[in-house]
């Protein structure tokens, strides 16, 4: 995900950034790695599956019905830069299990997106009011760059964590790497404790 | 990096496979492989154009080189104690083995007035010093085992650079390397990086578009990258690698998709602002 250089020169370090991080201020940047997909929310679904008692599918208007929740925060990019302060609008990964029902075996999820990208996360990092399947920024329609019409959300890792174009949820009971980490970053992506690369 | 192709994980029978944008290539080990900062010495620096400074790096002894397309972080001390860090991929093609010295890398950047880290790179001498770790990414690297179409926005050409220039070298061996094509778009002749090296090539490889203004006699009029422009340049199999701004990214890999290319078959990245 390299990146060339950008404006954040600053005297004093807001006690928001994590570690080598720096503030994006009003910018959003898009880095990912495949060509952005077309979807359409008319046949567009989203399923959680695997172990659970009961997998689920939900259409663009089905998620929308669900109780609303929204997260107002920072979000931090491996490639260095976080944004702070900012609006999501969505549904709680915990509303979305507890639709499905969780069976005592789920340890891990893999997040997948339409493209084919997945991202893995222990179950404990996307519970507890910590993950969001969103499809608002700042009030607003989520837009395509940006992963709309729904991604993940899971603002206290590493943003590549937070699956654009999200298609999917599966309960697992074993870790399985996803593109990236299987791909020279970190498993986790933990912010504050710099877990950006293998081995960080 | 060991990139060797494992099978796929196994997922819960029963169920769909979960999608994939390719094979499983890396189990990281459990004990990590983390890659420590180093000091680089800067061996030569160079002009691209009035934006854009190459710089040539001697790593320590025994360093790990990069795969065309991987990239560098470059590290420099904040005022306040705390580190800024960019990535930088490298445009040179992987250096060869050194008995008596590290191999070898170029980074070309691009200068962001008020940026942190490039002012910085830009002011380097030959003798100055830099702390980097690397090479990372393991998508965006081309291995030389697949016909590739590289097609480079502005400062996006550095990585596919260090492919082209791979394959040149491999040209000259026996049996040679599947083939090549770098297309470049620049919005005028003064925006190109690598201006001479690219101008004098004299393989039919590359094609340099102009979205501003075009050289005089230039056969193509200045305008965006097009279908056309593509079209005649596709290669059966090829992977497709493209890289530069969002804008430029979304524009070129659409046009890849329409023109028939599997989505699977391009790779995209993007550059800064970051």
């Amino acid at each position: 995900m390299p990146v060339f250089d950008h404006v954040g020169r600053r005297r004093s370090r807001d006690p928001r950034l994590p570690p080598g991080q720096y503030d994006v201020g009003g910018g959003f940047p898009v880095l990912t790695a495949e060509v952005s997909p077309r979807i359409d929310t008319a046949t567009w679904s989203l399923r959680v599956d695997g172990l659970v008692d009961g997998a689920r599918t939900w259409t663009w208007e089905q998620l929308r019905a669900l109780p609303r929740s929204r997260y107002e925060g920072d979000i931090h990019c491996v490639t260095t830069w976080s944004k702070l302060g900012t609006a999501f609008g969505g549904v709680s990964v915990d509303a979305l299990l507890a639709e499905v029902g969780l069976q005592a075996e789920a340890t891990h999820v893999v997040a997948w997106s339409v493209t084919g990208y997945t991202t893995n996360l222990p179950l404990e990092h996307v519970t507890g009011g910590r993950a969001w399947v969103v499809w608002e920024h700042e009030g607003k329609p989520l837009p395509p760059e940006h992963g709309g019409p729904v991604r993940l959300l899971v603002p206290h890792l590493y943003f590549w964590k937070s699956a654009k174009w999200l298609g999917g949820l599966r309960l697992l009971d074993h870790d399985e790497p996803g593109f990236w980490e299987t791909r020279g970053y970190h498993a986790l992506g933990d912010p504050w404790t710099e877990q950006r690369y293998d081995g960080d | 990096m060991t990139d060797d192709d494992l099978p796929p994980l196994p997922s819960l029978p029963d169920l769909p496979p979960l999608p994939s944008l390719g094979p499983v290539v890396r189990r990281v080990p459990p004990t990590g492989a983390r890659r420590v900062w180093q000091t680089a010495v800067v061996v030569d620096v160079r002009s691209e154009t009035a934006q854009a400074r190459t710089v040539r790096l001697r790593l320590p002894p025994g360093s790990e080189t990069h795969v065309p397309g991987q990239h560098w972080v470059v590290r420099v001390p904040r005022d306040d104690g705390s580190w800024a860090q960019r990535s930088y991929s490298a445009a040179s093609a992987p250096d060869r083995q050194h008995a008596t010295r590290g191999p070898e890398i170029e980074l070309t950047v691009e200068l962001i007035e008020d940026g942190e880290l490039s002012p910085v790179l830009h002011a380097l001498d030959v003798g100055s010093t830099v702390t980097l770790r690397g090479p990372f990414g393991g998508w965006f690297l081309w291995r030389g085992d697949t016909p590739a179409l590289l097609v480079g926005g502005g400062s996006g050409v550095v990585p596919l650079m260090a492919m082209y220039r791979s394959w040149r070298r491999a040209r000259s061996s026996s049996g040679g390397p599947p083939p090549l094509r770098l297309v470049v778009s620049v919005r005028t002749p003064a925006d190109l990086y690598y201006r001479d090296e690219l101008l004098a090539d004299d393989t039919g490889a590359v094609t340099v578009v102009h979205t501003r203004a075009a050289p005089e006699g230039d056969p193509r009029p200045a305008g965006r990258l097009d279908a056309a422009t593509l079209r005649p340049l596709l290669l059966p199999g090829a992977t497709c690698y493209v890289c530069g701004s969002t804008g430029f990214a979304e524009h070129a890999s659409r046009l890849l998709v329409d023109l028939g290319v599997p989505a699977a078959d391009v790779r995209v990245e993007r550059f800064g602002p970051s």
